[in-house]
């Protein structure tokens, strides 16, 4: 089988698994340092920041893990934003924005279309904020 | 009626090898190099090592793209989406596929 029949049916059967409803997939997030560390972030979903925060969609904050998310897809692709957190006392500070996250962090945040077909397992790798960035 | 016993128990047997052969192997292994040599490998968020070059399992069966990550901790972080179609021409090719970091600067 081609890959491009290969990728028809694959979207077709998440599709369909999504019974005339708006197709969803569930991944599994993740982000760490360029040294491989783990890093504590926040899972933004078409940049609903606030959102994103008061469903606690973290990883790495109370431990090393991973945050499993459904996502749904009403168009074929889906803007994902790993922002860094800064944390204080054991708890995140809530950025409101990338420049916001990057600022309080240190780090870099990073954006990524995310489309149905895609690996299941999401991984960032975010470099340390410039000095003068 | 025994030679159409025959030919069902035939077509029986043959429907799930010709269903299974339909569906293929997604499952490609090609060399993946990177540099620096010492720079760590992720494909598909999964840490597959640290060196030169190895041989790598690019398993489509689940997905239409696979995601290749690089880091190395005095580099910027290089990640690269392939295709199984651009895994094949690279095969043919006799090419690896190489993922290169940039020096942070």
């Amino acid at each position: 089988m081609n890959s491009a029949l290969r990728t028809l049916s694959l979207s077709s059967l998440l599709a369909l698994g999504a019974c005339g409803s708006i197709p969803t997939r569930t991944f599994e997030f993740d982000a760490i340092s360029v040294d491989e560390q783990p890093r504590p972030c926040l899972i933004v979903v078409n940049d609903k920041w606030a959102e994103a925060f008061a469903n606690k969609q973290f990883v790495n904050v109370a431990d090393d893990d991973t945050l499993k998310l459904p996502i749904a897809f009403p168009t074929s692709e889906v803007t994902i934003t790993v922002a860094p957190l800064k944390m204080q006392n054991g708890q995140p500070n809530e950025p409101k924005s990338r420049k916001d996250a990057r600022d309080s962090s240190g780090f870099m945040d990073e954006v990524r279309a995310l489309q149905i077909t895609d690996p299941k397992r999401v991984l960032f790798i975010l470099p340390k904020k410039p000095v003068n960035g | 009626m025994a030679s159409k016993n025959l030919v069902r128990a035939r077509f029986a047997l043959l429907a799930p090898v010709l269903c299974l052969a339909g569906c293929g192997s997604s499952t490609l292994m090609h060399t993946l190099a990177v540099n620096p040599p010492d720079a760590s490998v992720y494909v598909n968020g999964v840490r597959v090592g640290q060196g030169s070059s190895r041989p790598v399992e690019f398993d489509f069966s689940d997905c239409s793209r696979i995601c290749i990550q690089a880091t190395h901790p005095d580099y910027k972080p290089e990640m690269e989406w392939v295709t199984e179609k651009e895994i094949r021409h690279m095969m043919s090719q006799g090419k690896d596929k190489t993922i290169v970091l940039q020096t942070r600067q």
